[in-house]
């Protein structure tokens, strides 16, 4: 015989509710350690008020940002307590936009562990959510969006699931609206409307996601039942919501022909609730549309991300797999992957081209003065080349390295060397030339070496002397970090 | 002239658009209706590829925020150490990179995080310290024994960040270019002119936000590039 779980399934849905006002909780706990009088604020309730004003906004324009939040709240904290001190208002309010973010923990998921009896054995399971985020909107503004759980905490409907929820808080409102009971019906159609921002908010986000990136949206059964049950799910809102309509105006025709006393607030009440159905029904219309253009997006993305760059099998782990080894790594080797970073995030840039006014103007600017010497830094551990490695081509690297390829243990002259890199082009010249140069230098680090008999190099671009250059057989020596190598 | 020849133009200018970091198609109607049409014309986005990867580009991502291009190692369009910062030495060459992959560890804690859709925070002051505080339990764990003397190539990443001072008072105000805080807030002031965050407020040395378009670069790109870099180095650390 099965064991009967000890708990019924509803309990481990409520403890998980109760769990996400946690966060809240602990922001109001926190007022002991801020700096100043923070006892009259109520933290939790305007913790509530953050939620409802991005929820207020979310779908219509592009939604509430940071500082139109912060500024209702600053609002509602001068109303609480009159004549606190200057800025006091802005840091609570800025301290509650903070906790629901989470920027404690740099904005990652809430994580916070709860007793689950649910299964044939008790565990200790981790809740892992969100309860506002900040996203971009299309005309690069940055704006709040409250999540599906915050949307639950905020509206209270703590034990259902989105759909579910808006059916009952349709059933509700109609039973209520038969019984007259106006202004408890204004409340549920509220609550209704929060539930149709919930719902288009889920569909947004897969969209979104597939335009971004097909590989993380599964297109081949989650998505396509998503879309079909959001299909079943609107018809029905449409239809109820019409019926709802008809019957508020017959409600408002009733409460204006009965005259009876108070039926002018009953009144105001029936007419805002229509405006609220109203505004429901157009979320839903809007988020229709969205979802007929679906499949074709769908298709679109399919054929634009084919040519994308080759399927990542997975994500790095910043912290653990670039971070953490390369710190642990020394130097010289961590710094190919470390600049190899540098290089990628920072994308694309248009390479600046010179203007002939712009280097006139530079080159006559007083010479800057070194804004400071690091005498801590000291250690050239490569000694940079003369050079500018992107100067030449790399092909005139590749012809300039044949050139001096034949080069053993006969000394040849430069004279010749340069002869054979002309017939290649002036640059690879110049580079063998420069090569020269440098295995001349006491500290030279290649393999070649050139001496001097003091004979001159008689040329019509280089001046100096017509050096030796050889290629001594390697001794036993260690390697050197060698520049040109 | 042929429409192939108006495509190309079209082509080359939405790419043009992505050169141009901080220009969102909000902004340009030429560069939201070119948006549209990359998403809406599969033959239009075939020859936006082509065009971008003549360039030496690979196109990341395009959509409400912009066209985000990626250049080929060695491209013209890649940054240029040379050009980012001259005459660097090994070590602050590693600093400099080692910043980077802080900052963006920094805003992209976990792997999900970097799969995510959200903006993300981070500060000078924030990204200085996280970096210290990991290079502070490397020490923790291999002790305060000193590097040897004959080898100090092998010294570590973690010693080399430790040893440089993060702040030191020139005793005008300004704190000196070489010091850890100089190097990050150089770090981030560069990728919000690449139009990577944008600077939100002075606070902790200069609050950023971290945008769609640095998510997409360092989960597409930096990260996945340097992960082979050090994948082929061996991690005989």
């Amino acid at each position: 015989m099965e064991p009967r779980p000890l708990v019924e399934e509803s309990f481990t849905r409520r403890v998980k509710a109760l769990t996400r006002t946690l966060p809240v909780h602990e922001l109001d706990a926190s007022k002991g350690q801020r700096e100043g009088d923070w006892t009259r604020d109520d933290l939790r309730a305007l913790a509530l008020a953050a939620v409802d004003a991005v929820i207020d906004e979310m779908g219509l324009a592009y939604g509430a940002t940071a500082a139109d939040v912060r500024g209702r709240l600053a609002t509602l904290v001068r109303a609480a307590a009159p004549g606190g001190p200057p800025g006091h208002a802005e840091q609570v309010a800025a301290a509650v936009l903070d906790a629901l973010l989470n920027d404690r923990e740099r904005r990652e998921a809430f994580s916070i562990s709860y007793s689950d009896w649910s299964g044939p054995q008790h565990r200790r399971a981790s809740l892992v959510f969100k309860l506002l985020e900040e996203v971009e909107a299309p005309d690069g503004t940055v704006v709040l969006r409250a999540t599906d759980e915050a949307v639950n905490l905020f509206v209270g409907a703590l034990d259902r699931d989105v759909e579910d929820a808006q059916a009952a808080a349709e059933a509700v409102l109609e039973s209520q609206l038969r019984r007259g009971r106006i202004d408890q019906a204004v409340a549920s159609a509220r609550e209704a409307r929060l539930r149709s921002v919930q719902f288009a908010a889920r569909i947004n986000r897969v969209l979104e996601a597939t335009r971004r990136d097909l590989r993380q949206v599964d297109w081949g059964e989650n998505v396509p039942r998503l879309l079909d049950d959001a299909f079943t799910h609107l018809r029905t809102r449409l239809d109820v919501e019409r019926a709802l309509l008809a019957t508020l105006r017959d409600t408002l025709d009733e409460v204006a022909d009965a005259g009876e006393a108070g039926s002018a607030e009953g009144a105001a009440q029936a007419a805002e609730l229509v405006a609220l159905i109203t505004d429901c029904q157009s979320r839903h219309l809007e988020l229709h549309e969205r979802l007929v253009g679906a499949r074709s997006d769908f298709l679109a993305a399919q054929d634009r991300q084919r040519f994308a760059p080759a399927a990542q099998v997975r994500v790095v782990d910043l912290s653990e797999e670039l971070l953490k080894p390369l710190l642990r790594l020394p130097a010289a080797t961590a710094e190919p992957p470390a600049t190899t970073f540098l290089v990628g995030a920072l994308g694309a840039i248009a390479p600046r081209l010179t203007r002939l006014t712009e280097l006139v103007d530079d080159l006559l600017q007083p010479r800057r003065v070194a804004e400071e010497i690091d005498a801590r830094d000291d250690a050239p551990d490569l000694v940079a080349l003369d050079v500018d490695p992107w100067r030449f081509a790399p092909h005139a690297w590749v012809a300039a390295l044949d050139v001096l390829d034949p080069v053993g243990e006969e000394p040849v002259r430069l004279s010749d060397l340069l002869a054979d890199a002309r017939r290649v082009s002036e640059d690879v010249a110049e580079l063998v030339a420069l090569t020269a140069l440098h295995a001349f230098a006491p500290e030279g680090a290649g393999d070649l070496v050139a001496t001097d008999d003091g004979a001159a190099l008689e040329d019509e671009v280089f001046a100096g002397a017509d050096l030796w250059v050889t290629r001594p057989t390697p001794l036993a020596a260690p390697a050197t970090t060698g520049a040109l190598a | 002239m042929s429409a192939a020849a108006l495509d190309a133009g079209a082509a080359a200018q939405l790419v043009g658009f992505g050169l141009t970091p901080r220009l969102r198609p909000a902004g340009d109607p030429a560069y939201a209706e070119l948006v549209e049409r990359f998403a809406a014309d599969a033959a239009f986005a075939d020859v936006v590829g082509y065009v971008a990867g003549g360039l030496g580009l690979a196109v990341l991502d395009v959509g409400a925020s912009g066209i985000v291009l990626a250049p080929a190692p060695g491209s013209p369009f890649a940054q240029r150490l040379s050009d980012y910062r001259a005459n660097l030495s090994v070590n602050d060459r590693l600093l400099h990179g080692l910043i980077h992959v802080g900052i963006a560890a920094y805003c992209y804690p976990t792997a999900a995080s970097l799969a995510d859709s959200d903006v993300r925070v981070c500060s000078v002051a924030g990204v200085e310290r996280f970096l210290r505080d990991a290079a502070a339990r490397l020490r923790e764990q291999h002790g305060e024994c000193d590097p040897d003397a004959d080898a100090p190539e092998l010294e570590q990443a973690w010693r080399l960040y430790l040893r440089r001072q993060a702040a030191r008072d020139t005793g005008d105000g300004r704190v000196g270019v070489s010091t850890t805080t100089a190097m990050v807030r150089f770090a981030l002031e560069r990728l919000a002119e690449q139009g990577m965050l944008s600077r939100t407020s002075d606070a902790e040395g200069g609050t950023y936000r971290a945008l769609h378009r640095y998510r997409v670069e360092v989960r597409e790109l930096a990260a996945t590039r340097a992960y082979g870099v050090l994948a082929a180095a061996g991690t005989g650390g």
